[in-house]
């Protein structure tokens, strides 16, 4: 295949992991990083590169529209972005000391595993009896929504935020160790510790996930590993997916944004697993 | 504690979601219409005809600084508009995280001002300890 004819296929990729991303709130770096290692055998660290410049695209994208639809909660975003940017910043220092492949095991094994509440939770379409926590009170977090497939305005409070405080900062710990987005933490804390409604939890995780990935994008920018030619189609295409993406994420109920982020969820916990076993 | 209605956040007519947003779609736009540019100049220029994807890569792969970038836009070259397009877009997170905490001061919201003044300290020096080393 051609330099040029290679541009095009990421392109193509490009748009598709956009509009997962986006959908989901994982960003779209576990679809590109294995498309440019395995399918085009480039260097893992180009290919980071341009996952990072995927979820930054993703993110800003989506979160244009999310944020002006009030889907996205800016309270709680910022509030945990908090814990993650200092976690990425601790593990940022201890990337030299840990074995990286037994963290993607650990990482895959804890995806997986986490699978299974979200799974049991498939028929909610919105949690109920969820008061808020003394945290969640004092940081006035509990916030609403217009859903536009229910047809009014969905309030909630919100709990655990202690817990999913802690969460999200081991997510930052594991995305400056790994280089990745580690989206499907945020994610899982806001769903499984905080109750928020899926929608919210996915468009406020899509809204975080960018300054995770812009606070390590530095590093790789400057050091030459964002490459051009990868990295424009890159961009360009998950532009466009994810401002499809978000347009579909509010017509959709709850339960559907679900069923789409579980085999997604457990298809980047796969990946993980086979990255830590040296396999992909 | 029986707190039964939830107290949802609004920001008077919400102008705190509207400039978030805002913010973001201008540095997509921004960014997209470079990077475009770049990609498209490129392309125009030859692109990578005759060579794989790993030889343009290989032949892409240095290190940037912001001067070697802006001397490339001079000179026209697709690659470094590209580039610029990029720098664009990772700054787009920061400058929303920069236009909360404008937002969050003048609501005078003493706790979101530290979160959001600590977050973007973390942003800026990363960014700026990468550049110089």
């Amino acid at each position: 295949m051609s330099a040029d004819q290679s541009i095009a296929v990421i392109f193509g990729a490009g748009i598709l992991a956009g509009l997962m991303g986006s959908l989901t709130g994982l960003g779209g770096g576990a679809l590109i990083v294995p498309l440019l290692t395995i399918g085009f055998g480039l260097d893992i660290r180009v290919a980071v590169g341009a996952s990072i410049v995927s979820i930054i695209a993703t993110s800003s994208g989506a979160a244009a529209a999310y944020v002006r639809d009030h889907l996205t909660n800016i309270r709680i975003g910022m509030l945990l972005e908090l814990g993650t940017t200092a976690g990425g910043l601790s593990g940022a220092y201890l990337t030299t000391y840990l074995p990286s492949g037994a963290l993607f095991v650990l990482f895959g094994v804890v995806l997986l595993v986490s699978a299974v509440p979200t799974a049991r939770r498939l028929s909610e379409e919105l949690p109920h009896g969820i008061i808020n926590d003394r945290w969640s009170g004092v940081l006035r977090l509990a916030g609403s929504y217009p859903d536009r497939v229910i047809g009014e305005e969905v309030a909630y409070q919100v709990r655990g935020v202690p817990a999913g405080f802690s969460m999200m900062y081991f997510a930052g710990v594991f995305s400056g160790l790994l280089g990745i987005g580690a989206g499907a933490l945020k994610v899982l804390a806001m769903d499984t510790f905080m109750r928020l409604p899926m929608k919210v939890s996915t468009a406020t995780s899509n809204f975080m996930i960018g300054v995770t990935a812009a606070a390590s994008a530095g590093v790789y920018f400057w050091r030459g590993d964002v490459v051009p030619a990868v990295a424009a189609p890159v961009a360009l295409g998950v532009l466009i997916g994810a401002s499809a993406g978000a347009q579909l994420l509010v017509r959709f109920p709850n339960v559907t944004v679900r069923l789409i982020f579980i085999p997604v969820l457990v298809g980047v916990g796969v990946e993980m697993l086979l990255r830590g076993l040296g396999v992909a | 504690m029986k707190d039964a209605s939830p107290t949802p956040i609004r920001y008077g007519g919400r102008p705190m979601e509207l400039w978030i947003s805002r913010v973001l779609l201008f540095g997509v736009l921004l960014s997209t219409a470079i990077t475009l540019a770049g990609l498209a100049l490129f392309l125009a220029k030859g692109g990578g005809s005759g060579q794989s994807l790993s030889g343009l890569v290989d032949q892409q792969r240095m290190a940037a600084n912001f001067g070697s970038i802006l001397h490339g836009v001079a000179r026209a070259d697709g690659k470094s508009l590209i580039r610029l397009g990029l720098l664009a877009l990772i700054l787009t997170p920061i400058a929303r995280v920069a236009m909360s905490l404008f937002l969050f001061l003048r609501e005078g919201d003493r706790v979101f001002v530290l979160i959001t003044a600590a977050v973007l300290c973390i942003l800026l020096g990363g960014l700026i300890a990468s550049a110089l080393t």
